[in-house]
């Protein structure tokens, strides 16, 4: 089986849910090498590339799955890894707060 | 009771009515009470019966003051229409009280929501402060509609009411929408101590948590006056701002909060506390902060609740918690899906203790298979089914066999979640059951290949040709399989059918290195073979097929020459013999190399060195160094072609004091492969020193560490272990995967260990091989300093009292019984290591290994563990016709008393030894 030296995890470098398929690899990939060229790039162009031809093979992307999740790891960072933006929402939603006694 | 109540006070005041001056205090006291127990109706008629009776301007101002609780009392309950008539009302009876009834017109009229009106008065520049704050304290109080305000038309557009309001209305627009600078946000129309500094507040506020300054921003929502309107946000500001103590949010909070995104703070700080707490590893503030953020994953993220209670479970039940109070505290069970058991299968893997973790794992794994086909993650029989069994499968291969009776056992007796669909136990937990099942999903190379390596490990031969057979099958280009079936029957003599397997890997790919390899070895093997029947002329045209086959350079040419040269030895043909010995001398450069080879080949062929013509060489006349060098020289051609060379008999000291005399300057690689050819040769101390060498060149830790540990005496088994842990975290971080394989599996069936493996499952399971890099520079700092090869302590543990002599007190018994083990069968070795610690006699011990019934296959059995020259001479008497329960007799009775390394061995109906004559094939390995 293909060895792969990423030190990241593969879909994080390609920005790809768990559950993504071969299209949106590809397309996350060609995305990819839109912002990080190998000429302007080198490294990035490297890990991405790699993260592609690791995520490409279906027998090496279930393996990872397997493997890859932890039960043990620490729950702020399974859950908490999320989006913590602070959106602009306008207004209103916080009018809407006022108005209630 | 209003009723009774005003029934009663109108009689007080009846009864009163004949003496009031008396009475009225009591009266008034009464309808007071009234008022203040908040019965405003009954105090009204109360004091209405007072007033008609007295009409005095004390009664006059308690009726009033009846009629304003009324009339609050009215607005209390949304009569504000109610009120404003009654009150207008009041006022145009009681024109004097307007004064006192100004408070509770502005209520009415604030009821109203005429906001115009509230704030009317303010425009006079004299009114009361009195009344001016409470207009105030109102707006800070009641007012939210920013907008209004600064429309109302009671007031002039130059007010500061008015233009603070429009101020505040553009500033919130413009926080709420994109980032603002401090700088933006003076707002120097907004009086810091008017109604409207709370709104200053907020809007500050609200900037600094877009700008994540959230210290700024909690010392602004200090500055909000709690009772104001602009107060109302700050609850789920601080939700916002992951406030441990998140407060219950109303709907349209909660909404803001979702909205915004920020929801997750409070739900990580939660989950960060949980976090803390477990690591604490105590259950009550475990379980109340698992309710705590299960409680906060609720609000701020419904969609992972389950997943989280799932993690919960999984660690809980790592810490051994009872699952009853962690369903309380989490909510109930935890879903039992695909995610559940892939979550309790890695979590029996990542806390391997004992076999009955890896069997649990495996039990899981296959009711996550299960799972997920219901749940269409995969379908049965793709590459997914594949790899998840390829995966069970080496998992499988970790429990020994016998562990795995007994775990069947365990199995039956609890409450498996396999399901009648899925593998039975005894397939569950059977390696060759779960590799067929991954190959037959996804047939493909490397999961072969992976069946191969555990079948080569198991004693029947058989097993691992079904499987290169069914690789074969599967995968009809691979050569892999090919050139194990041609191995494996070469191993079972069988010349034809291993020729025949070659020949189909020569037409799937030729130029194969690994193909060519195998055929130069399978020539060569022949041409050994027709050596040792003392068929010469067969074996030179095997040479010619060789010279045929291969592109023969410098070291191949010196083989071939070497080949020739024992030809002509058997033929007696004395100048073929000197002309092809000065071929090989040439093509090697080196005499001590060219007198290796010749031996390797004697001893590969089972020919003694006189039938050859070879003379022993005479170590005093070279140096150390030549020695070594030329010694490297013909190992590294022996491992080449499949014929691995053996240290000569003798030179061990020699070579070892070499090397510890001064630097030999040798190659990493030529220590290696020196090391590796003593490690054959049973030549632990050599080993030992190459090793120590190695070490000082630095540079090839793994490897050296590697050798040193196979070099260890089998009573140093603690030192062994640490030295191939050492190896095997050196050989990770240099992703030598090939030495870890190998190092994984010396570790896992480490022969020297004394103990069984549940001894120290905790050390020797997979997560137990690292190493922290404190001890590694420990280990890799005290080999190091080791020179010299290790020797058993004098002090041996004191006798049982027995009068019999301990007969592994002496030194010699060590190192006669050694190096057996390094070769012997795992468990074998095990149980031969622990008599020896225990001081069993030899022949106790020969008993225990031949277990009473002699024969051909427990002779085979043997080969393995004898030094060469005792199995060529072993080979020699079966060739001759000696039966094997005499060897093994003769054996035994060397073993008792005599050497082992020049035991004669009976020669059955006694021959002149002729080596030209044909020999039987019984028994021979070639």
């Amino acid at each position: 089986m293909q060895k792969s030296n990423l030190s990241l995890d593969p879909r994080i470098v390609l920005g790809v849910a768990e559950d993504a398929t071969d299209e949106q690899i590809r397309a996350a990939y060609l995305n990819k090498l839109k912002q990080f060229p190998p000429d302007r790039s080198p490294a990035e162009f490297e890990q991405v590339r790699d993260a592609y031809e690791f995520l490409r093979d279906r027998r090496q992307r279930f393996r990872h799955f397997l493997i890859s999740i932890d039960p043990l790891a620490p729950l702020d960072t399974v859950f908490g890894s999320g989006s913590s933006e602070r959106k602009f929402v306008g207004p209103e939603p916080w009018l809407a707060v006022l108005k209630e006694k | 009771m209003v009723i009774r109540e005003r029934t009663t006070a109108r009689s007080q005041v009846g009864e009163s009515r004949g003496s009031f001056p008396d009475a009225l205090p009591a009266a008034e006291a009464r309808v007071r009470e009234l008022i203040a127990g908040r019965h405003s109706k009954a105090a009204l008629e109360a004091a209405k019966d007072l007033h008609k009776c007295y009409a005095t301007p004390g009664s006059e101002g308690l009726l009033v003051e009846a009629y304003e609780a009324r009339i609050r009392d009215l607005l209390r309950h949304g009569m504000s229409i109610e009120a404003k008539s009654l009150l207008d009302l009041v006022i145009q009876r009681f024109p004097s009280a307007r004064a006192r009834l100004e408070e509770v017109l502005f209520e009415v009229r604030m009821n109203e929501g005429n906001l115009d009106a509230w704030v009317a008065p303010l425009q006079d520049p004299n009114l009361a402060p009195a009344v001016r704050e409470r207009i105030e304290t109102a707006i800070r109080q009641r007012v939210f509609d920013l907008p209004a305000l600064s429309q109302a038309s009671s007031l002039l557009p130059t007010h500061s009411l008015r233009e603070g309001a429009a101020v505040l209305i553009a500033a919130l627009k413009a926080v709420t929408s994109a980032p603002v600078g401090e700088a933006d946000l003076v707002l120097p129309q907004v009086s810091r101590r008017g109604p409207l500094a709370s709104w200053k507040a907020l809007v500050n506020a609200i900037a600094t948590f877009h700008r994540r300054d959230d210290a700024t921003c909690r010392m602004w929502l200090q500055a909000i006056a709690p009772d104001s309107v602009p107060a109302r946000l700050v609850p789920a500001i601080q939700v916002m701002l992951g406030s441990a103590t998140a407060p219950v949010l109303n709907f349209a909070a909660q909404k803001l909060v979702a909205a915004t995104g920020a929801g997750g703070e409070t739900l990580r700080s939660a989950l960060a506390s949980l976090e803390s707490a477990m690591a604490a590893k105590r259950r009550p503030p475990i379980l109340q902060k698992a309710r705590a953020a299960v409680s906060a994953c609720e609000r701020f993220g419904p969609d992972l609740r389950e997943k989280l209670r799932q993690y919960i479970s999984i660690r809980c039940m790592v810490l051994g918690f009872a699952p009853d109070s962690v369903r309380d505290a989490i909510g109930g069970s935890p879903r039992k899906d695909a995610r559940w058991f892939h979550l309790v299968a890695k979590a029996m893997e990542g806390t391997f203790e004992s076999f009955e973790d890896l069997a649990d794992a495996l039990i899981a794994w296959e009711a996550f298979r299960e799972r997920a086909l219901e749940e269409k993650l995969f379908t049965a029989n793709t590459v997914e089914d594949g790899v998840l069994s390829l995966h069970m499968a080496e998992l499988a291969a970790r429990i020994p066999a016998d562990v795995a009776d007994d775990l069947l056992s365990l199995v039956y007796r609890r409450n498996s979640p396999l399901s009648k669909g899925g593998l039975t136990p005894q397939r569950l937990f059977s390696p060759a059951a779960l590799y067929e099942r991954a190959c037959a999903s996804d047939p493909h190379s490397d999961a072969f290949q992976s069946w191969l390596v555990w079948a080569k490990k198991q004693r029947d031969w058989r097993v691992a040709d079904r499987v290169a057979e069914s690789w074969h099958q599967a995968c009809g280009k691979d050569v892999a399989p090919l050139l194990w079936l041609m191995e494996s029957s070469e191993k079972r003599s069988a010349y034809q059918k291993s020729l025949k397997y070659l020949e189909h890997a020569e037409q799937l790919d030729r130029l194969n290195p690994e193909v060519r390899k195998a055929k130069l070895r399978l020539l060569l093997a022949g041409v050994l073979r027709h050596f040792r029947q003392g068929k010469p002329h067969l074996a030179s045209q095997g040479i010619e097929r060789i010279e045929a086959s291969a592109e023969l350079d410098g070291s191949l040419a010196a083989l071939v020459s070497a080949l020739r040269r024992v030809c002509a030895a058997l033929d007696k043909d004395s100048d073929a013999v000197n002309r092809h010995a000065a071929e090989v001398e040439a093509r090697l450069g080196s005499c001590v190399a060219a007198y290796v080879l010749h031996q390797g080949i004697a001893d590969a062929a089972v020919l003694a060195p006189e039938e050859i013509w070879l003379d022993p060489l005479d170590m005093k006349s070279y140096d150390g160094v030549t020695l070594l060098k030329g010694l490297a020289k013909a190992c590294v051609l022996g491992d080449s072609v499949g014929m691995p060379l053996a240290i000569p008999e003798k030179w061990e000291d020699r070579l070892s004091s070499s090397l510890r005399a001064s630097d030999p300057a040798l190659h990493t690689a030529e220590l290696l492969v020196l090391g590796e050819a003593a490690i054959r040769s049973q030549a632990s101390g050599l080993a030992f020193a190459l090793s120590v060498a190695g070490m000082a060149c630095g540079g090839a830790d793994a490897r050296f560490l590697f050798l040193r540990a196979r070099a260890l005496p089998p009573w140093a088994s603690e030192r062994r272990y640490d030295c191939l842990s050492a190896a095997l975290e050196l050989a990770r971080r240099e992703r030598n995967t090939d030495l870890a394989g190998k190092l994984l599996d010396e570790l896992r069936c480490c022969p020297s260990n004394m103990f069984a493996p549940d001894d120290f499952l905790a050390e020797v399971g997979p997560g137990g091989y690292s190493m922290e890099p404190g001890f590694l520079n420990e280990i890799l700092a005290s080999e190091r300093a080791e020179k010299q090869f290790p020797v058993p302590s004098r002090n041996l543990p004191a006798s049982d009292g027995s009068d019999e002599v301990d007969t592994f007190r002496d030194e010699n018994d060590f190192a006669d019984f050694e190096d057996i083990p390094a070769n012997m069968p795992p468990e074998l070795a095990r149980e031969l290591t622990k008599a020896i610690a225990r001081g069993a006699k030899p022949e106790e011990i020969l008993k225990g290994i031949l277990p009473g019934t002699s024969g051909a296959a427990e002779l085979e059995d043997l080969f393995g563990l004898l030094v060469p020259e005792l199995l060529r001479e072993v080979k020699k008497a079966m060739a001759l016709g000696a039966a094997p329960d005499e060897i093994l007799a003769e054996m035994e009775d060397v073993l008792r008393g005599g050497d082992s390394r020049k035991g004669q061995f009976p020669r059955g109906a006694q021959k002149k030894e002729n080596p030209r004559a044909g020999r039987p094939e019984q028994g021979s390995l070639f």
